[in-house]
């Protein structure tokens, strides 16, 4: 059944019902999906009927969006990840493109059909850069086409639309960008090889050859510069910082657990290294909902490279200081948490986190800080 | 006096265009510049004429074309001028 914009009806989003998806829909799938290096078929399918793929327009806060991709962290990295990637995507079309009937029309039939946007802003030779294209939007008549050699689409094969950065026409310098929008049917993809990491694995993000031909309409007609700056670049570090926090919680949760069972027959003093697992991950919830508030108030007239800053910071501190908890959380379970298939099990979390400081290299932020922070006269 | 075309010379190197798209930009954010380079841009800029852009001149609209770039500029040398005298 179709479903009119104006008919939609958002789901209430709260807490407990996204935790009660992650126990009941998710977690269940997490290692088998890790195990096999599969897309989680079944926890995206359940995000879609609680209408949790669609929440963008909802009368949600950015804080309830970080709750959704901290709560799914703690049941599966991948789930909440493709989650992650997936909100953004559709935030950064709908939030700049409301008055492009062309593009809302296929977010429509996205959300109707409960799929997923996948993005396609790597390219091979490009360094990591989202802020530069090799190849070009070429336009004749009605027609744009683009076609891409990306190093990486996460759930490429599993999506049922793509959001594809490029230079804005074969005359365009490389930071001179557009967004094309591509439902899965204006594409071809040929995967350009394997998919066989450390973790994340769930998210299936080989290498892929896109080839897209669309009506000229599906270009947006915001430059990407703004969609990056005001949406794709402070949403991604949010949600993605959320899911790290919920996977170093689940760890910590663990840790927390065994030693209460194990406090039951030892009545040794507490182990101290519970309190060094959990300071990191307070300092990454306090930056985390400071970056929300400022954020949500953002200005956004200056060139504004103390937010830019903050929200690299926030990125490098999630992606090392959740590590850092988790591996605490490691050396209290010993054993049973280095084990893949026990309930104590840290295992797939620890490698999930380690791609945190790959998903744009902390090594790129830190140079990046380093030149704005040259801005910075006071010191 | 200061003409626009060191600045415009900086700009292009930093964005990676030619002199001449740089002149033509009424427009620098929307034909790609980041706010990246227009960080280095100032640096080149405030390091080539030994002056201070004042913070309150560092926003988006300054950094749009060679000619705001140029006559936040003229007002810094100005200023140093005056100070200096």
């Amino acid at each position: 059944m179709s479903v009119e914009a104006s008919e939609w009806r958002y789901p209430p989003i709260t807490a407990g019902l996204v935790a009660q998806i992650g126990r009941e829909r998710v977690a269940p799938h997490a290692a088998e999906c890790d195990a096999l290096a599969r897309f989680p078929h079944e926890g995206v399918s359940a995000l879609a009927e609680a209408g949790l793929l669609a929440l963008e327009g909802a009368p949600v806060t950015t804080t309830d969006l970080a709750m959704v991709a901290r709560t799914l962290g703690r049941s599966c990295g991948s789930t909440a990840m493709v989650w992650a990637m997936h909100y953004v995507q559709v935030a950064c079309v709908q939030r700049h493109c409301e008055d492009e009937p062309r593009v809302l029309e296929l977010l429509a039939k996205l959300r109707e059909g409960g799929g997923v946007m996948a993005s396609v802003t790597s390219e091979k030779g490009i360094g990591g850069d989202l802020r530069r294209s090799f190849t070009a939007c070429v336009t004749e008549g009605e027609t744009s086409t683009v076609s891409k050699d990306a190093s990486t689409i996460s759930y490429g094969a599993h999506a049922d639309a793509f959001l594809i950065t490029c230079r804005r026409d074969p005359d365009a310098v490389a930071s001179d960008q557009v967004i094309v929008v591509a439902d899965k049917s204006q594409v071809t993809l040929t995967p350009q090889g394997t998919w066989d990491p450390m973790g994340m694995r769930g998210t299936c993000s080989p290498p892929f050859l896109i080839e897209a031909t669309v009506p000229s309409a599906q270009v947006l007609p915001v430059p990407f510069s703004d969609i990056a700056a005001l949406t794709m670049v402070p949403l991604s570090h949010i949600l993605w910082s959320g899911v790290w926090l919920g996977l170093a919680e689940e760890a910590l949760s663990r840790a927390t657990t065994f030693l209460r069972a194990k406090r039951k027959t030892n009545r040794a003093d507490d182990d101290r290294r519970l309190a060094l697992a959990e300071t990191p991950l307070r300092l990454v919830r306090n930056t985390l909902a400071s970056v929300i508030d400022r954020y949500d108030n953002r200005n956004v007239v200056s060139i504004d490279a103390d937010f830019t800053v903050e929200l690299n910071d926030l990125k490098l501190a999630a992606s090392t200081l959740s590590i850092e908890s988790a591996q605490m959380c490691l050396e209290i379970l010993g054993i049973p948490g280095y084990q893949e298939r026990t309930p104590f099990s840290v295992a797939r979390i620890i490698r999930d986190l380690y791609s945190a400081r790959l998903m744009i290299a902390n090594e790129r932020l830190v140079a990046t800080n380093s030149t704005l922070l040259m801005l910075n006269r006071s010191h | 006096m200061v003409d626009d075309d060191a600045v415009c010379r900086i700009v292009a190197d930093q964005v990676g265009m030619t002199v001449e798209q740089v002149s033509a930009a009424d427009d620098l954010w929307a034909v790609g510049l980041t706010s990246l380079a227009a960080v280095r841009i100032l640096m080149d800029i405030e390091d080539e004429f030994g002056v201070t852009f004042p913070d309150d001149s560092l926003t988006r609209d300054t950094f749009a074309s060679v000619p705001a770039l140029g006559a936040v500029l003229r007002e810094a040398l100005g200023a140093d001028t005056a100070t200096r005298s």
